[in-house]
């Protein structure tokens, strides 16, 4: 009987390689992998934004654990870094790059200047640059949609990190210019109310929302363990630029 | 929710479903045991001879009409245990203030005219005296005001040896229902109330979509 809800880790647990390439893990991409592919023989989704209702859930682990997937099946895959307020796939990869999706919109530079392969088969990376002002109006424009189209001919799959719904709108405007939606949901963490918000706006920006992915599914026990844990996101989720976000809903509502 | 949702529910909550009941109940038992007072019973029963039909002996022909005027005599009777001048007259005649703390039950089968007068108190003498006193008082005034032939006693009330109550294993019984009924509700608010998603079917449930994949809890690692 857990009468009372514990409390949780508050800290943001970064994703790391081991974690995400291991067997159990992967085990877990594959078959969502597969379950993508089913969801979409007639029209094939090729550009799968991954995007969650609040931070912590496992967005870049699970997208970046389904291009290891991809790569592995022989086929590849580019994972862009579409949380621009927070990048997180750089340290994954362990990259740098010069040139980020901002100079590749602008011109600036050449698609192989901007992607680069990771060193796991068929997986290549483009990164975001630090600093990109106004990301919600980059994901917005005609630019980025008509980069996702050329990228299509390229790569079988690209996969999209996004920031959490309920902070801020990019993650619904990534949502709107690719085929495919996949929420992220993470056991004992996520307010069922958050889900029922970050749904209504997938869907009001005209998203395709394929389907949940539960992260952190523990068989063994059924405890509680909800507690507005997420805030410290917000208190170290600035732009790089140092603007504020933009949208403050979500978090625990009482 | 579902029946099926309901019951799995209480099985993942088996031991307050059990506890609580289980707890409520002991605390009904030693409630009842130690705290509330006991309380004794004496009865006595009287038979009411009618006016109409009294003396004729009849008694294969009792018509039905006669059978239901016993119930109502019994009614009678309890409306007259009931009057303050009667329970006055009751009490000056033992010698005691009041008859406050005794409980006076009248009952009567419909079937016969034997009338059981019931009196419930903590002083076991005292509560058989009451009944006796009761029933003749009362017999006094029907025959007197309600045109009864007469009022017999058929058994006079006679102290008695054991307690009648409190009754324990209605309490118990009570509480352990009680206890069932908080426990019950108790885990369905908070299953209401709970906002966490705790599995794939919650997940499906909320959002109506098909869980697409299913990552493990990381060893080490909550990612």
């Amino acid at each position: 009987m857990a009468l009372f809800r514990k409390e949780k880790n508050t800290q943001n647990q970064r994703p790391t390689i081991a974690i995400a390439t291991s067997d159990a893990v992967q085990h877990a991409a594959s078959t969502l992998l597969a379950n993508i592919r089913f969801s979409s023989i007639d029209s094939p989704v090729q550009t799968i934004a991954f995007t969650s209702s609040v931070p912590n859930e496992g967005k870049t682990t699970i997208a970046f654990a389904t291009a290891v997937a991809v790569g592995k099946s022989g086929q590849k895959c580019l994972v862009v870094e579409g949380d621009m307020r927070r990048r997180s796939l750089r340290a994954l990869f362990n990259v740098k790059t010069r040139y980020g999706i901002h100079a590749l919109i602008t011109g600036r530079c050449s698609f192989q200047e901007a992607i680069c392969s990771t060193g796991l088969p068929g997986v290549y990376f483009l990164d975001a640059e630090m600093g990109i002002p106004n990301p919600d109006n980059i994901l917005a424009s005609r630019q980025y949609r008509d980069l996702l189209g050329v990228l299509k001919k390229h790569f079988h799959y690209i996969l999209i990190d996004t920031p959490p719904i309920t902070a801020f709108p990019d993650a619904a405007l990534t949502a709107a210019v690719t085929d495919g939606t996949i929420l992220v949901v993470r056991e004992n963490h996520t307010d069922k109310r958050d889900i029922g918000y970050s749904l209504e706006q997938l869907r009001n920006g005209n998203a395709n929302v394929l389907g949940t992915v539960l992260n952190c599914q523990d068989v063994s026990s059924g405890g509680y363990g909800y507690s507005g844990h997420y805030y410290s996101y917000y208190s170290n989720y600035t732009t790089d630029d140092g603007s504020t976000p933009i949208a403050k809903h979500g978090g625990r509502r009482s | 929710m579902t029946l099926l949702e309901l019951l799995g529910l209480l099985r993942k909550h088996l031991v307050l479903v059990i506890a609580l009941p289980l707890i409520a109940a002991l605390i009904a038992l030693g409630y009842s045991t130690f705290v509330l007072p006991r309380v004794y019973s004496a009865e006595t029963s009287v038979y009411a001879l009618n006016k109409t039909t009294g003396g004729s002996g009849d008694a294969e022909s009792v018509p039905y009409q006669e059978l239901q005027s016993s119930q109502l005599l019994a009614n009678d009777f309890a409306e007259l245990a009931k009057n303050t001048q009667v329970r006055r007259n009751v009490a000056d005649d033992l010698g005691i203030s009041s008859l406050s703390g005794y409980d006076v039950n009248v009952t009567s089968s419909t079937t016969t005219r034997v009338i059981k007068v019931r009196v419930t108190g903590p002083d076991p003498e005292l509560a058989a005296r009451i009944a006796n006193q009761l029933a003749a008082e009362v017999g006094e005034t029907a025959v007197r005001v309600m045109g009864i032939e007469a009022i017999s006693v058929v058994t006079e009330a006679e102290t008695p040896s054991s307690p009648s109550g409190p009754p324990r294993k209605l309490y118990t019984l009570a509480a352990l229902l009680a206890g069932l009924f908080l426990a019950v509700a108790i885990i369905v608010v908070r299953d209401m109330l709970d906002t966490g998603i705790h599995s794939d079917t919650d997940l499906e449930e909320i959002t109506g979509m098909a869980v697409l994949g299913r990552f493990p809890l990381a060893k080490g690692g909550k990612h």
